[in-house]
């Protein structure tokens, strides 16, 4: 198994600021070790000579290079249309508790 | 142990500005100073389903920078996110690059007093930054704080240089260095003013001799060249004291405060950076053509040591005033532009190194926004050389043409400040001070040529500076001999 263990799980919940519960913790430190035990088993192949799937879009057909565009203006959102869905616009600015400079 | 015995590493990260219309991943517009929250899209403010794309000026201007410091261009790149929550980062990401950045392995040389020294640049990798926080200049500004995201999203180079400096002073050269080569390349305008090229620093100190690295700290804020030096210099002493005094450093981020000449600390490390990397599933990896390395090579613009070797060997400039005229390329064209239309490159430098470089710092106006245009001065310089005008008048002209921005040849003429080199109109001159100064006549015809220097003063006062002293020089003396 991975020995993914609710420490962790902790960890991870803090730097992402969920909030879990005790029992949250724990019932997710169990599906979580199952998952990367799954992820385990898989890399645990041998995949040498096997050319990478880096990305769906190349797989597609689409090289990283045309897939570029032109730098050339096309034009932002209108300020009120996009402040009317902040929690607290002003001064044409999205406001945010005081956070020290 | 005293300060002698620790030795300093720093490492420096550089932030620069790409020169690009738009976005790095969206079509707003990049310029600065607009309204607050008028260049934002839903890319750049992480609207839900928006997808970003990659500007193709950004990468050209990023593989200019990345040859012109001599890394080697990765012919795949990979983007990844840096998780983490800030106000001014509206997706809870930025898009950066990790573990496969756009180049690596560069060096910049630096001339030292001790001789040549080389530091490694790590990687260069381009990224997006965040939107701005503003503190002030609102009227809840004591309880809140206001994002502006028209910055979120404007393309960024981080240049990551090896931990190879080894004092405050080395690294305020190599961030020098830095400067001056990606100005050359345009890929920024570098303005450090306006935040669009800055810089933070690692530093740690080690006793000397050892191999260990200490503890670093990671300064930000360092956004001029005199808080760079400042920052790094404050920053090496508190450690030193600290671990004199039986403390320990520990590893965190601290900000510069340059009123107080002081840093003070931002937050520890251990908590806040855990940026759980991973490839960014909107964007495919970055291929980059070999064909288009080399295109990119052959294309790159003269660097600024190269061209100091130029001027040196096809104009005959001293190395100092190759080292100043190149010290930006818009100076070192200005020089150019003047030294070629006045066919006299040395008076060229000089007239830019002291004159022009003056008004420029008196003015604080750009080289661009100068009344008088290089072809102008070499004019001005040719009226010199043609003995059209003397030196000392040559320096009123200049005066005039830098508040009129009118020709000097316009000048001369309006103002009849034309070099008197006519034989008879400097023999009436000399006549009348010999006979206004009888006494000093006689002691010249007696050989006193002690005089001789005054009584040349006073024909170039009676002509208001206009007499060509060398003819005066010599008129003066025949026609005492003659008397």
């Amino acid at each position: 198994m991975a020995d993914f263990d609710e420490a962790q799980v902790r960890k991870l919940a803090e730097l992402a600021h969920v909030k879990l519960s005790d029992d949250e913790s724990a019932g997710f430190a169990g599906q979580l070790d199952e998952i990367l035990g799954y992820a385990e088993r898989i890399q645990a192949h041998d995949t040498d000579g096997v050319v990478p799937t880096s990305h769906a879009l190349l797989e597609a057909g689409l090289e990283g290079a045309s897939a570029l565009r032109d730098d050339e203006p096309t034009g932002s959102l209108d300020r009120e249309q996009v402040l009317e869905g902040a929690p607290d616009p002003g001064d044409g600015l999205f406001k945010v508790p005081k956070v020290l400079p | 142990m005293t300060q002698t015995d620790y030795e300093t590493v720093i490492g420096l990260e550089c932030h620069a500005q790409l020169q690009t219309a738009t976005k790095l991943f969206c079509g707003c517009r990049a310029s600065f100073g607009a309204p607050p929250n008028t260049n934002i899209c839903p890319v750049c403010i992480g609207l839900p389903g928006a997808l970003p794309v990659l500007n193709r000026r950004a990468v050209e201007l990023s593989l200019r920078a990345a040859l012109a410091v001599g890394c080697r261009v990765n012919e795949t790149s990979v983007f990844a996110r840096k998780n983490y929550f800030y106000p001014d980062l509206p997706k809870g990401y930025q898009i950066s690059q990790y573990d496969r950045p756009l180049a690596e392995d560069g060096v910049i040389v630096l001339e030292l007093e001790t001789g040549t020294k080389e530091i490694r640049v790590e990687r260069i990798h381009m990224e997006e930054d965040a939107g701005k926080l503003l503190h002030e200049g609102f009227d809840d500004a004591s309880s809140k704080s206001g994002v502006d995201f028209n910055r979120s999203g404007v393309p960024l180079i981080e240049i990551v240089s090896h931990p190879d400096l080894s004092s405050p002073e080395e690294a305020t050269q190599y961030a020098e260095s830095l400067k001056e080569i990606i100005e050359y390349t345009e890929a920024s305008d570098t303005d450090m003013e306006k935040g669009n090229f800055r810089f933070d620093g690692n530093v740690s100190v080690r006793p000397r001799g050892t191999t260990e690295l200490g503890t670093k700290v990671e300064m930000k804020n360092l956004n001029s060249f005199r808080f760079l030096a400042q920052a790094l210099a404050y920053e090496v002493d508190r450690q030193i004291e600290l671990i004199e005094s039986g403390g320990r450093v520990i590893q965190e981020t601290r900000l510069y405060d340059p009123g107080a000449d002081k840093t003070v600390s931002m937050r520890s490390k251990e908590e806040a950076h855990d940026y759980r990397y991973f490839p960014e599933p909107d964007l495919p990896p970055l291929t980059i053509a070999a064909a288009q390395i080399l295109e990119a090579k052959e294309n790159l613009p003269e660097l600024p040591e190269a061209k100091r070797e130029r001027l040196v060997s096809a104009y005959g400039l001293p190395p100092y005033d190759a080292e100043v005229l190149t010290s930006s390329r818009e100076l070192a064209n200005y020089f150019e532009t003047t030294a070629e239309s006045s066919g006299n490159a040395k008076a060229a430098s000089n007239w830019i190194m002291s004159e022009v470089l003056r008004k420029v710092k008196e003015t604080d106006a750009t080289l661009a926004e100068l009344p008088v245009a290089p072809a102008a001065l070499g004019e001005l310089i040719q009226l010199i050389d043609d003995g059209a005008i003397s030196g000392k008048i040559a320096k009123d002209v200049f005066e005039k043409m830098f508040a009129t921005g009118d020709a000097p040849g316009v000048i001369v003429k309006r103002e009849g400040l034309a070099q008197i080199s006519d034989v008879s109109a400097i023999e009436e001159l000399a006549r009348g001070v010999i006979e206004a100064n009888p006494d000093q006549a006689a002691e010249l015809k007696a050989g006193k040529d002690k005089v001789i220097g005054w009584m040349v003063g006073q024909i170039m006062k009676a002509s208001r500076g206009q007499a060509n002293p060398q003819l005066a020089r010599e008129t003066l003396i025949r026609l005492i001999e003659d008397a």
